[in-house]
């Protein structure tokens, strides 16, 4: 259980690690677009 | 004429228990509007399979062999197979959903991120309990306040709990106007839920919508390419919708597509729920655990609200961080009526639902990530 346990928390850290890296990305490309000056819908 | 009385007689008290279990689904489902469409078909269908030699379910017949029964059927081809049903789902789901709170105000979709937080903390509370990394992963996703990914990060996996796994999502992600009031209040001050939030949106552009969800797939398919099934069908989705050429296919999509596969997915889950693998302490401990993820998930956004404040000049409601769950659009209904019973003058409701969007995001990026890491780590 105590090996179960600390491959758990390694699992949290690289998750969340994966998903703040894929988020942040968008975010970032999210500005890019929100910087093209083309007619608002 | 023994044979009218065979089913009677070999009736065990496990199936009793689940006669009530299904029963108790159809109630909440009729009687407290909760999730109607998957515990409605849920709670029949957890009658059907009980039902001694039920022919619902595949059975060996003396003299012939193995009957196949349709639901085993179904769940074979519509879940175990490839995982078609929830897949398809999320076409419909992504065709649903607007965007465009979210492109207008890009920083709320950290929210979506920091609010996964509580799968993994209730992995790790899952294994202390004594489960697999395996078993603990697919109880963690419950927390992604996600059905579907529920469904098929667990299917996947090859967790023995898809029955239970399936029936805390749905149950908690109706009951998030109980359980996100009472997690938010734990970690928050009325002052701070007094916070107001001037709603200054930039203007979105058609082709920014459109470029949206195909800049997404590709690039959650670069850095965690186990999730590019769960988020492209859901961009897919999404791209019917903002192309604006395909109106009839978005709302075919959106209504016929989704109550169609939400249908057959409540009734042929419920082949994972006979009795002798149901009644166990095991499920009443992923009943506890799907609780605690929805909690730990709303704590964790409203702590990343508040590490926030601490650099950025216009405060945020730390509020809207526990919007950043993917239970769409409860959550944000439930922020924006917590905003006003704080400060009646308060309206939260577009951050909300720019966060809750995020999650939407976020939770199937989180099934993806954890199908990419668990593997290794077995």
């Amino acid at each position: 259980m105590h090996t179960t346990f600390l491959k758990s928390l390694t699992l949290m850290g690289q998750g969340m690690a994966g998903i703040f890296t894929v988020i942040l990305v968008i975010f970032l490309l999210l500005l890019v677009l929100g910087r093209k000056k083309d007619k608002p819908s | 004429m023994d044979f009218l009385l065979d089913g009677l007689l070999n009736t065990t008290w496990k199936q009793l228990v689940m006669f009530g279990v299904g029963g108790l689904l159809i109630y909440l489902a009729i009687a407290k509007k909760l999730e109607p469409s998957l515990l409605l078909p849920m709670g029949f269908g957890a009658i059907l399979v009980n039902l001694p030699f039920s022919g619902a379910v595949n059975q060996m017949m003396v003299g012939i062999g193995e009957v196949p029964g349709i639901l085993d059927w179904l769940f074979h081809l519509g879940i175990e197979a490839a995982e078609a049903m929830p897949l398809l789902l999320f076409i419909g789901i992504g065709a649903m959903i607007d965007f465009g709170p979210l492109l207008a105000n890009p920083k709320l979709i950290l929210f979506g991120a920091a609010a996964q937080w509580g799968i993994f903390a209730t992995i790790s509370l899952a294994t202390l309990m004594g489960f697999s990394l395996v078993d603990a992963a697919s109880i963690g996703i419950i927390g992604a306040a996600d059905g579907p990914t529920s469904i098929l990060v667990s299917q996947v996996l090859g967790s023995t709990y898809i029955g239970p796994i399936a029936i805390a999502a749905y149950s908690y992600m109706a009951l998030v106007p109980i359980i996100q009031p009472f997690a938010i209040k734990l970690v928050t001050t009325k002052k701070e839920r007094m916070i107001r939030m001037p709603y200054n949106p930039r203007s979105v552009s058609k082709r920014s919508k459109i470029l949206f969800p195909i800049i997404v797939t590709v690039v959650a398919g670069y850095i965690a390419p186990a999730s590019v099934s769960l988020v492209g069908m859901l961009m897919f989705g999404n791209l019917i919708r903002e192309c604006t050429v395909l109106d009839t296919l978005s709302t075919a999509a959106q209504t016929v597509l989704v109550n169609l596969i939400t249908l057959l997915l409540g009734i042929t889950i419920a082949s994972t729920m006979k009795a002798d693998s149901f009644v166990t302490i095991q499920t009443l401990m992923i009943m506890a655990l799907g609780l605690a993820a929805f909690v730990f998930d709303t704590i964790a956004g409203v702590v990343f609200a508040k590490i926030l404040n601490l650099f950025v000049k216009q405060k945020v409601n730390p509020m809207v961080g526990a919007a950043g769950i993917s239970a769409f659009p409860m959550s944000a209904r439930v922020i924006q009526r917590m905003g006003q019973q704080a400060d009646p003058q308060n309206h939260l409701l577009m951050h909300a639902v720019g966060a809750n969007v995020a999650g939407q995001i976020a939770s199937v990026i989180a099934g993806g990530v954890i199908l990419g890491l668990v593997p290794g780590l077995l």
